[in-house]
């Protein structure tokens, strides 16, 4: 007889995996209505090396084009030279996914209709829309996001990036024609963050390549910003402007 | 006989349009607020906040920018009761905005959520979890309106930006109070000014079937006000909207250093 033992007991294997699809089914449906809660501030687990490794140890592929660029601003960088980052000083826009591996908290909120990350670093935001597709309107340094579920892993699709950011602080290049897979999961029992990040952009890189960041959650409460580190990031006051009365 | 036919049809069927747009009540036909009708509509849920609104356009009480409320006018469509020093000082920035030269330019401190909503008129998203209702405005320097829901105000409150905002339903309106200020700044785009001891309740509905959350925000701050005076603003939902991205690519000088990877 075709059949599996489970629990001691002999069954039709058709059953098993009626059984099998039910219960992935049940499974799917059940994290579809009750998602991984993602809710909290969130820190890098540990800091990353200015210079890029992919998720295996290796210097992402670039072609030759954004080799040399490359070269430039490592170079620039090694010699203590950010004159090539605006974001350097904490006030220019990182991009992703550069802002997931810098230091700074971010905050996550979630409803069911999507997931919003709030960085510490210059107000900025980044919403995820869950249930609607948003069309590419114009090219952003957050890129043009779109997430589902995938079981128990919030999976992110973003493209149109605005070029000018660059993948880490030596200033690794891309293009606008970077695609981010990110699928984003729980660990730790909650405590622990993963999010794997794809990267692709046949402008700039040989292949497609992946980088795993991991994040520990802060204590509940912990602040995002304290007011003693906000950074105004706005046009400073002139001599002689209005400020403080007429 | 075809024709014969359609004819009564046809007409029944001008006069049920002509009916139906008779029908229409004239308020909502005018009301920009309205979001269009093939619009997801918005929970049933009062205390259900979550989703894309946009400011509504309230006329000005003097020449303001195009495309913006002007400067914060009370709930009854009058300037605020300034103090003879917050007069002095609005009066000037009205005359550098109406010279083409806003203070917005040079100062940018301006306060939540009174400035986002009748200064830039651009999208506002709302989402809240079990401890904190968030407003995220799509412009502004410090766009980020954080609500506690679930702590009243530290007791030892460290001024900030934005201050503190903690908040508790009464019935179906979000009460939140906001203090602990870190610096002056403005209530709008115009300049009408604040102190550090600037303390708002705003209150916050659902109103027209959910399809506008009305903000009730009652100001006090005796440094600039001669007493508490309260504001009313409006947003539509629309779920259409997006946030687009605040662009700050301008460093200023003699910014703290950052924390790049």
């Amino acid at each position: 007889m075709n059949s599996l033992r489970l629990t001691g007991r002999r069954v039709p294997r058709t059953c098993s995996r009626a059984a099998w699809l039910l219960s992935s089914w049940l499974c799917g449906v059940t994290l579809a209505q009750n998602p991984p809660d993602l809710n909290g501030v969130w820190q890098l687990s540990s800091p990353v090396p200015a210079l890029m490794k992919t998720a295996d140890g290796q210097e992402p592929a670039l072609n030759e084009h954004a080799q040399a660029i490359y070269s430039q601003h490592r170079a620039a960088y090694q010699a203590g030279d950010r004159s090539f980052d605006a974001a350097a000083n904490g006030c220019g826009d990182p991009g992703m996914p550069r802002i997931m591996m810098m230091s700074d908290r971010f905050e996550i909120v979630q409803d069911a209709d999507r997931v919003v990350t709030l960085f510490a670093r210059g107000n900025r935001f980044r919403v995820v829309e869950l249930k609607r597709s948003l069309d590419p309107v114009d090219l952003f340094y957050f890129g043009n996001p779109n997430g589902h579920w995938d079981h128990s892993e919030l999976v992110v699709e973003s493209s149109d990036f605005r070029e000018s950011s660059f993948i880490d602080a030596a200033g690794m290049p891309h293009s606008d024609a970077m695609t981010l897979t990110e699928r984003y999961r729980l660990s730790k029992g909650g405590k622990e963050l993963i999010d794997q990040i794809t990267v692709s952009d046949p402008k700039t890189f040989k292949t497609p390549w992946t980088v795993i960041m991991r994040y520990r959650k802060l204590p509940s409460h912990t602040e995002l910003l304290p007011a003693d580190q906000q950074v105004n990031c706005a046009p400073p006051t002139p001599k002689g402007s209005s400020q403080g009365g007429g | 006989m075809f024709e014969m036919r359609s004819v009564p049809i046809f007409g029944s069927a001008l006069v049920l349009c002509a009916l139906s747009l008779a029908l229409v009540p004239a308020s909502a036909a005018d009301d920009e607020a309205a979001a269009p009708a093939r619009l997801a509509p918005p929970s049933s849920d009062l205390k259900d906040f979550a989703g894309y609104y946009r400011p509504d356009y309230l006329k000005p009480l003097v020449k303001s920018a195009v495309g913006t409320s002007g400067p914060i006018q009370t709930v009854d469509h009058q300037m605020p009761p300034f103090t003879p020093k917050a007069s002095a000082e609005f009066n000037y920035r009205l005359s550098k905005e109406q010279a083409g030269m806003p203070v917005m330019d040079t100062t940018p401190q301006a306060g939540l959520p009174s400035a986002c909503l009748v200064g830039f008129l651009s999208p506002v998203l709302v989402i809240a979890n079990r401890q904190q209702m968030f407003f995220i405005f799509e412009s502004g320097a410090a766009p980020i309106w954080r609500i506690h829901l679930d702590r009243d105000h530290p007791k030892k409150l460290a001024p900030s930006t934005n201050g503190d905002s903690v908040g508790h339903w009464e019935g179906n309106t979000l009460v939140v109070d906001t203090r602990g200020f870190n610096t002056s700044g403005h209530l709008d785009l115009v300049g009408t000014p604040f102190s550090r001891d600037l303390h708002t309740v705003t209150r916050i509905s659902k109103i027209n079937g959910g399809h506008q959350l009305e903000f009730l925000i009652t100001v006090n701050d005796p440094e600039n006000f001669t007493q508490p005076f309260t504001t009313r603003y409006t947003a539509a939902w629309r779920p259409d909207e997006r946030l687009m991205e605040n662009e700050i690519d301008a460093p200023p000088p003699g910014a703290p250093p950052g924390d790049p990877p």
